[in-house]
């Protein structure tokens, strides 16, 4: 008798864990989306976020797992199952698409460059986002702007040392044009002591607050939301906003993120990947309108102090710009430069690579 | 009798004391909180450990998340060295097959197999392998990726095998041929001699292998698709300047491996205090 009822017990126990909740939506492809816990990807946090707000623009996420896994809802129908893969860089992003660990994914646009030159079979379907960036000082510092920057570098009896977390990063190769162009000598090398700014790898992004705080370095360069973070705990101050650098404009809409996806999801749910891109580019355009709201979300969501996520000076591209392509040109120039490409993308510039790294079909029809 | 217990505690908290003397006098020199906050600043995150931290869910709910991980690989490596390193220790021909192979793999440190560890289990855990897709169960089981368990699993296996390996063939043969001489049939002389003999053996590596597998933590919790564990929490905590939970996640580490380790302690003195009358 108590038999049959253990028994009974450990069935019921065994379709109600497994069976019931494995038999959803089976009929659907799921794609797996890999994300970084940064500001940079906030359309896409706000998007999981705020799931059915975003129903009237008729593609939204639905969540079936808060953080982990969303149905991607086209025209009322779940089109998809997003596995959401939270990746730690975007060189790990590159690394997961060649493992065929992920299906679309947002990551910087060096690091995707470099995974196709590998031989990835990727493409990048669309921007994600631009500016952001800073030049932060120690918060007692008496630098206040770009010509005070200037002034105290060219007065300096030592090279100036400012950090950055990647040779090929965007902040570092906008710091290092401006500079350059106001005619400081710039290094890389620590013995070099006839320069005037001595450019500090620091890795990882992570080390960028406590090596400012640790006065490791004079100041650092980085990506958003590392220059928000310093100030909000007090370690530094963002004294130049990058975009601002001279020759006015020209650094505008620089490329950082973008969203690419793997050949084989293209090729195999196009209409996955159309959604999935449509999703993105409304929620930029919502971002850009409600900066404040979506600052919150995605402090939230990443555990960032809310007024860090507020200041950040992020701005979100619905489409592909002039300035962004030309900017991506620049990356390709860089990366060739460093003899980084070794593949497919050796000694090309953008125009001649186009093909190898854009699917810009899905951006474009995508009305705004 | 009061006198000797109250140098003893003395004994015992001094160096604690003054640690804690030293970390907040140099907390309040430096007095900035992205390279050492005060032990006060700490202290408060463990007075609220059920508190959400920088949107990552609770200490405790991390702690308990790290520690059911940290006992499955450490299970499943128990599982396997026991028994592997029993016979390896007992049949010298088991023992000439296997050792020159597994001591190619012993020198690799587990964060060494990250890269090949991706590419054979991705994100997969064990909501994939029951194919549990949503629900209670799907949080509960996509917690247990199987990347993660493997580097535990590689950083208790060694430890176990060695140590097991080590306590089977040190048994005397003294005592294996006496046994024999009384009528003790092969399966009487592994259980009442070759097993309590080598246990002292097997436990201590068993004790250093829970101790390595807590080591491998931090590692196994940053691979991709992991968003919890208190090896995460120190990571996330440390990108967002963080220094105050980082070091409340260190504790956490520290209390509850030195916890594990006094249960070991404590079997080792109740179960084995034989083996010092023995020396």
């Amino acid at each position: 008798m108590f038999k049959n009822l253990k028994l009974m017990l450990l069935t019921a126990v065994f379709i109600t864990f497994f069976v019931i909740p494995g038999s959803y939506a089976a009929d659907i492809p799921t794609i797996k989306v890999g994300y970084i816990f940064t500001t940079h990807h906030t359309p896409f946090i706000v998007a999981a976020s705020k799931g059915e707000a975003f129903k009237g623009t008729g593609v939204y996420l639905r969540p079936v797992v808060a953080k982990d896994k969303y149905e991607l809802v086209a025209d009322g129908k779940p089109i998809a199952v997003l596995q959401l893969i939270v990746a730690k860089s975007g060189a790990e992003t590159a690394a997961l698409f060649a493992r065929g660990q992920l299906d679309i994914a947002m990551a910087s646009v060096t690091a995707i460059m470099a995974g196709i030159d590998k031989g990835t079979p990727i493409k990048i379907l669309s921007p994600l986002q631009t500016e952001g960036m800073g030049l932060v000082v120690p918060k007692e510092s008496p630098l206040k702007d770009w010509n005070s920057f200037l002034a105290y570098v060219k007065n300096a009896k030592k090279p100036v040392k400012i950090g950055y977390h990647s040779p090929t990063s965007a902040p570092k190769i906008v710091l290092e044009g401006a500079l350059k162009q106001s005619g400081i000598k710039v290094t890389e090398d620590p013995n070099d002591q006839s320069a005037q700014v001595l450019l500090v790898d620091l890795k990882e992004t992570t080390n960028m607050v406590p090596a400012l705080a640790s006065k490791q370095v004079d100041g650092i360069v980085g990506p958003s939301p590392f220059p928000e973070v310093a100030v909000s705990r007090g370690v530094g101050k963002i004294i130049v906003d990058l975009k601002d650098l001279p020759p006015k404009g020209h650094w505008n809409d620089f490329p950082c993120c973008v969203t690419a996806a793997s050949d084989q999801v293209i090729a195999k749910h196009p209409e996955v990947v159309q959604k999935f891109v449509e999703l993105i580019a409304r929620t930029n355009s919502w971002c850009n309108k409600n900066r404040l709201e979506a600052g919150t979300v995605t402090a939230e969501w990443i555990g960032l102090p809310p007024d860090s996520a507020k200041a950040t000076m992020l701005v979100y591209l619905p489409k592909f710009t002039k300035n962004w392509m030309r900017g991506a040109d620049r990356y390709m120039t860089i990366l060739n430069d460093m003899g980084n490409f070794k593949g497919s993308l050796k000694g090309k510039s953008l125009d001649d690579a186009r093909t190898i790294l854009f699917d810009t079909r899905f951006i474009d029809r995508v009305r705004p | 009798m009061l006198k000797k217990l109250l140098a003893r505690t003395v004994i015992y908290l001094l160096v604690p004391f003054l640690f804690l003397f030293a970390w907040d006098f140099a907390a309040e020199r430096l007095n900035n909180e992205v390279i050492l906050p005060g032990i006060g600043q700490v202290a408060q995150l463990f007075g609220q450990p059920t508190d959400s931290l920088i949107s990552m869910g609770s200490l405790t709910r991390n702690v308990g998340i790290s520690l059911v991980r940290v006992l499955a690989g450490y299970t499943i490596a128990v599982c396997l060295a026991v028994p592997l390193g029993i016979f390896m220790g007992y049949y010298g021909t088991v023992f000439r097959l296997l050792n020159g192979f597994l001591a190619l793999f012993r020198p690799i440190p587990p964060l060494a197999w990250v890269p090949l560890v991706l590419a054979w289990f991705g994100i997969a855990s064990l909501a994939t392998l029951f194919d549990v897709r949503a629900g209670p169960a799907y949080v509960y089981l996509n917690n247990l990726k199987f990347s993660m368990i493997f580097i535990i699993f590689m950083g208790a296996f060694y430890p176990v095998l060695t140590s097991t390996i080590h306590g089977v063939s040190g048994v005397r043969t003294t005592l294996i041929d006496s046994a024999r001489v009384l009528g003790a049939g092969k399966r009487d002389i592994f259980r009442k001699v070759l097993l309590p003999a080598s246990l002292p053996s097997i436990v201590n590596g068993m004790r250093t292998g829970l101790g390595v597998a807590w080591m491998c933590l931090v590692s196994a919790e940053m691979l991709p698709g992991s968003l919890s564990g208190v090896g995460y929490l120190i990571t996330h905590a440390y990108t967002m300047a963080r220094t105050d939970i980082v070091i409340a996640g260190m504790i956490s580490i520290a209390v509850v491996g030195a916890f594990l380790d006094l249960v070991f302690r404590m079997v080792e003195k109740r179960k084995f205090a034989w083996t010092r009358l023995t020396r």
